[in-house]
């Protein structure tokens, strides 16, 4: 930061989980960031400019004594914020269809505040769902009976919005919201005084808890829970293979024509190859599947923002328990289907480091983003498209979905190996560890929120992979290209390599391009559809170039490879970021070695196996 | 982990007089009188701050499938714990109204 802190007008958002904060961070200062109805999404501290102010927002906390890892990181963060002479003001959040809970953060707030002589305003969010006679809320009332500025607001609808900007801006201006409304010292006092300030002030009735309840008797059944959650589920499969695939043709013929335009462009000879063989090949056919990508951001951005997230995590509580998780690890296992990264970061929820360490350990074993356009290449090039059960499912997405099952199989299966390996030495003192999870109401998602959520997360995504992806396409279509340039791909110092290799993955059916592609996504997995883009490109010699998966066919990959490929993939852990990351969040090298040796282990041996099985069954 | 809260509501020596959150059944509410004193001060100041707290009401709204955690409506807001948490919280005779002691 360069201004000094005098110059300097930070204004801390902070509040309960659930309090809909991110929503209003995102309407403060017009960057999109993710919005979630689950305790504990926000990990980071987000910044955002509003006018001439700079608005830091803190993840959810419950109070200031923390419990869990992430809460801790959030809270000493805060605490060296309030310090600062730099913050000129905090905006705590509140929740108006449950004042009395989120009151409580806010009386535990206020005194430190004061005593730093930095001013609260209490935004009131939801306002929006506060109709009927008995829904009402007093921000005068309460602001007089507190000592500081309440506004009522709706981050959804936009409503108040305008008061609350103008109040930070003119903070300076006013004299200082008289103190002698002293907030009581101990949690109990504090409780009653929240209590009071609700039932003279806030809503009647607790008409949301009820509406709730209502819905909890079926997502929480006994008899209908779980086949909700598999339906949930299923819908989430669906959409990745159903929905994406208008958008992922428009992708691929916008690629297609793309290079075909700008190959036409550029005269014969070793630039129009590089274009059009490394480019356009390479990055175009995975580029083809971010589409799918965003697909799954956005049901898993819906799940969150519904709320029913925290409700299978209190549905999977126990069956996790048998593998040694807990049912906080449910969040971090679904976002590992997206990417790794956030999902370690999300497991700081979990409230038992034991578990957290389980979690962390298994998540890549579930089937991220990354891996989707490898599945799609092998599944769309050798599954064949049937439909089964009278059109309702096809093969294709029954067999996709069954690669995501076996990630989640392996998963658990792995968590109760280190369950038990772990058990002994680290278990003692984790035994109390407790689960508490507030279930916070329904919500409809907006839908601008979770599109511009789910378009950012794919952008940062593809942008974090690009790169990558696009500087190992080079290598491999440099390595591929000369000596003799394009057409003479077995002639090139690629094939020399490849044929080196070709033993080490001739078990598992490869052929030395397949050898290729396996050795350059160590770096990371996705880069495997980019290779073998390539390498076709380079082997089609720039003529018309013909669809990946069957162009992999006629270079002769057959039913068994193809499928010991999928087990491949979809078990090895071929992503450098997630290593390191894995290191930052267990504090250990150990973790991380630990899971890339025994990863790509079993990845090696089940592809093998998987192979041989195939071929004794009659496939090619 | 997890089994200790488990057969709370079967033991015999508490047949009667309910003890702890674990054994309110679903539908049923009580006033909370204290913790256990195994339970780690870090969760029992959380659960107070929750509003499982001396004096206030908790109803058990339902069970949650396998055994799991139990639901429980506290000061206008809905929190599922785990039973061998919600065990550690003792209760007072039961209640009608929401109101706090004292």
């Amino acid at each position: 930061m360069t201004a000094s802190a005098a110059d300097r007008a930070d204004v801390l958002l902070v509040g309960n989980p659930n309090s809909g904060k991110s929503l209003l961070f995102s309407r403060l200062t017009g960057i999109a960031q993710k919005v979630a109805n689950y305790p504990g999404v926000t990990t980071e501290v987000r910044s955002g400019h509003a006018g001439g102010l700079v608005i830091h927002d803190y993840p959810g906390i419950y109070s200031l004594e923390p419990l869990t890892l992430d809460e801790r990181v959030a809270i000493e963060r805060l605490e060296k914020a309030l310090a600062d002479p730099g913050t000129k003001a905090i905006v705590c959040v509140l929740d108006a269809t449950r004042l009395e809970r989120s009151l409580y953060l806010l009386l535990e707030l206020l005194p430190r505040a004061r005593a730093v002589h930095v001013p609260v305003i209490a935004a009131v969010n939801v306002i929006d769902e506060l109709v009927g006679p008995s829904a009402r809320l007093d921000p005068l009332g309460l602001s007089s009976a507190v000592g500081c500025h309440f506004i009522g607001v709706s981050a959804k609808t936009g409503q108040g919005l305008d008061e609350l900007r103008a109040t930070l801006h003119h903070l300076d201006r006013e004299p200082p919201w008289d103190e002698r409304c002293a907030v009581p010292a101990s949690i109990e006092d504090r409780k009653r005084l929240a209590r009071r300030l609700t039932r003279a002030h806030g809503p009647r009735d607790d008409v949301l808890l009820k509406s709730q309840e209502r819905i909890d008797r079926v997502f929480l059944s006994t008899a209908l829970g779980l086949p909700v959650f598999l339906l949930v589920m299923a819908i989430l499969f669906q959409a990745i293979f159903t929905w994406a695939a208008p958008l992922m043709s428009l992708v691929k013929d916008g690629v297609a024509a793309a290079g075909t335009f700008v190959g036409g462009l550029l005269p014969a000879g070793i630039a129009h190859d590089f274009v059009q063989d490394a480019v356009f090949a390479g990055i175009g056919a995975f580029l083809t599947f971010v589409p799918q990508i965003f697909i799954l951001f956005l049901v898993i951005g819906a799940l969150e923002d519904s709320g029913y997230l925290a409700r299978a995590a209190v549905l999977l509580h126990r069956p996790l328990g048998w593998f040694g998780l807990s049912g906080r690890s449910f969040l971090p296992l679904l976002s590992g289907h997206a990417c790794a990264i956030p999902a370690m970061m999300a497991a700081r929820t979990i409230e038992s480091p034991r578990r957290r360490l389980i979690t962390v350990m298994v998540i890549p074993f579930t089937s991220c983003s990354a891996r989707l356009p490898i599945y799609a290449l092998i599944i769309g090039g050798f599954i064949p498209a049937v439909s089964l059960v009278k059109g309702l499912i096809g093969l294709q997405g029954l067999v996709f979905a069954g690669v995501y099952v076996f990630g989640i199989v392996n998963a658990l299966l792995a968590a109760a190996v280190l369950d038990r390996l772990t058990r002994r030495k680290l278990g003692g003192r984790l035994g109390d560890a407790p689960f508490v999870v507030e279930l916070p109401p329904y919500r409809v998602p907006g839908v601008k929120p979770i599109l511009v959520a789910a378009a950012s997360r794919s952008w940062s995504f593809v942008r974090r992979a690009a790169p990558v992806i696009f500087a190992v396409v080079v290598v491999v279509w440099a390595l591929g290209y000369f000596p003799h340039g394009s057409g003479h791909l077995e002639q090139s110092w690629l094939a020399s390599l490849g044929h080196l290799l070709e033993p080490v993955f001739r078990p598992m059916g490869a052929d030395w391009k397949s050898a290729v592609g396996i050795v350059s996504s160590f770096v990371a997995r996705e880069v495997f559809v980019g290779t073998m883009g390539t390498l076709n490109g380079l082997e089609e010699a720039g003529e018309h170039l013909a669809q990946l998966s069957s162009a992999l066919q006629l270079g002769g990959m057959g039913l068994a490879s193809a499928l010991a490929l999928l087990v491949f993939y979809a078990t090895s852990l071929q992503c450098a970021s997630t290593l390191v990351v894995m290191r930052k969040e267990t504090g250990t090298a150990k973790a991380p070695l630990l899971a890339f040796v025994s990863m790509s282990t079993l990845a090696y041996v089940g592809a093998v196996v998987t192979f041989h099985i195939a071929r004794a069954l009659g496939a090619t | 982990m997890g089994e200790a809260g488990l057969d709370f509501e079967n033991q015999s020596q508490y047949k009667g007089c309910m003890r702890n959150l674990a054994q309110l059944p679903p539908g049923a509410r009580a006033r909370i009188d204290g913790f256990g004193t195994e339970l780690r001060p870090e969760v029992g100041r959380r659960l107070r701050e929750l509003g499982f707290m001396d004096g206030n009401v908790v109803r058990c709204v339902r069970r949650a499938p396998f055994g799991g955690p139990r639901v429980y409506a506290v000061s206008g807001a809905a929190f599922a714990l785990e039973m061998n948490i919600a065990a550690h919280v003792l209760l007072g005779p039961a209640d009608g109204d929401d109101g706090v002691r004292g």
